[in-house]
């Protein structure tokens, strides 16, 4: 029978437990929104997943849950406004009364301008959700993408990006999408 | 015996021996050929007669031009240590005529080489169930082989750009990989080879307009061929498996994603 130094032993099993961490953990094309961390609303009402870095982990405030990418010179302060007006990227999910198409079309009434640039776009989530979405810009570089998602049995939710630049197409904004799941 | 008898006896000697002197033949006059026999005798001493003239040196024989000229090069000329009592013992070091086939290629020593290969784009899907978006890399690289021959050994500086964002706008690494492979450098023209390979690095991954520092690690498999344009140059054509792993900061977890890939290999080297 093969037998080892204590010493040789300890470096074949460090040697293959490196040789199989090196292998990777997650296989990208198994797993569904691989690398994204699964946020829970506390009181369980839905679930997101998003990227955490660049994102914060969600907070809630005054009945919304929030996320943003803060800029490299960020001003360090809780206040959510100025979070808000700095970040690169903002999410705020916020409970909406009716179904999506009633509510998208609440909101795309009080939208400044032109109003939408793209609307009505239909919505599908991985849990199963359904709704709509629409992009439109605010201004010469605030633009906004607002999905409104439900399921049978729960409320309607409102997903309001912000960026700094059109998102209408954005990938990593879609996958945010696909992964919320309203669960009350 | 008497004074005079002893004294004519004496005189009878001295010239027996210089009859005896002038009748030696070619053998006695030649030099003597091994040197450990010529250290143990020591110098030839010739009483009382000079020595013999040197015999004439012979000819060294002609080397046919046609089996080495045209590939061994011109034989230095003799030296004082090639030299034995004027007589040149030297004439040419002794070169074995080169054949054609495997030894007119260089073995390879260094490569510029340019990989293609597949990775994911990490928080990015365009699919309801959540599936990664892939995300096509290109890379270049130096390659250089310290040791090569029947196995060689590889060091591979690398830098790799997601397809159609060079360095600004999208994510790029740059890794150092070291490979270990087998080549049959007899096969003339064309030389196969088969090599595994394995590297660590540093990935920018750009999410959401910020730049998250990452690590990258690849694992793989290169099998190709080598094909000589010139004795000292090639081109290279390969296909392999390749694992690229990222690894990176989840919250406050360490996680990693890799995936299974195919890549394929273009180079040119020396």
């Amino acid at each position: 029978m093969l037998t080892l130094r204590p010493r040789v032993r300890a470096c074949v099993l460090v040697a293959l437990s490196a040789a199989f961490a090196g292998c990777g953990d997650i296989d990208a094309d198994e797993e569904p929104f691989v690398g994204t961390h699964l946020y829970q609303e506390p009181m369980g009402a839905f679930d997101l997943r998003l990227l955490v870095p660049p994102w914060i982990p969600p907070v809630v405030y005054a009945g919304q849950t929030f996320s943003v990418v803060t800029p490299m010179n960020a001003t360090i302060t809780t206040d959510p406004t100025v979070l808000l007006s700095e970040a690169l990227y903002s999410l705020q999910v916020s409970p909406m009364s009716g179904d999506p198409a009633a509510a998208m079309q609440a909101i795309q009434v009080t939208l400044p301008g032109t109003g939408a640039t793209v609307a009505g776009v239909s919505v599908l989530t991985a849990s199963g959700a359904t709704g709509v979405e629409m992009a439109w810009q605010e201004g010469a570089a605030v633009f906004h993408r607002d999905a409104f998602v439900a399921r049978p049995g729960t409320a309607t939710y409102r997903l309001h990006f912000t960026a700094k630049k059109d998102i209408t197409d954005e990938a990593m904004v879609g996958q945010m999408i696909a992964s919320f799941t309203p669960k009350k | 015996m008497t004074t005079s008898g002893r004294v004519s006896l004496v005189f009878a000697l001295i010239a027996c021996s210089r009859l005896a002197a002038a009748q030696q033949t070619a053998a006695d006059t030649e030099e003597i050929d091994d040197p450990k026999v010529a250290r143990r005798l020591g110098t030839r001493i010739w009483w009382g007669t000079s020595p013999p003239p040197p015999a004439p040196a012979p000819r060294p024989a002609a080397v046919p031009n046609a089996t080495v000229a045209a590939t061994a090069s011109t034989a230095p000329a003799p030296t004082a240590a090639d030299v034995d009592g004027g007589l040149p013992t030297l004439a040419r070091t002794a070169q074995p005529p080169l054949t054609a086939g495997a030894s007119e290629w260089v073995a390879p020593r260094l490569k510029l080489a340019y990989r293609h290969f597949n990775f994911v784009q990490i928080g990015a899907s365009s699919s309801i169930n959540g599936a990664v978006a892939s995300e096509p890399f290109n890379s270049v690289g130096i390659d250089v082989y310290p040791l090569t021959s029947l196995v060689r050994v590889g060091l591979s500086s690398q830098y790799g750009w997601q397809s159609g964002n060079f360095v600004s706008n999208g994510d790029y690494f740059a890794a150092q990989s070291v490979s270990l492979g087998v080549q049959y450098l007899e096969a003339g023209r064309f030389v196969p080879f088969a090599e595994a390979f394995g590297g660590v690095g540093y990935m920018r991954r750009l999410q959401f307009d910020r730049t998250v520092p990452t690590l990258y690690w690849q694992l793989g498999v290169d099998v190709g061929t080598e094909v000589y344009f010139a004795r000292t140059g090639y081109i290279s054509l390969a296909i392999g498996y390749l694992r690229p792993v990222n690894g990176f900061a989840r919250v406050q977890q360490f996680e990693t994603v890799f995936v299974d890939t195919w890549s394929f290999k273009l180079g040119i080297g020396i």
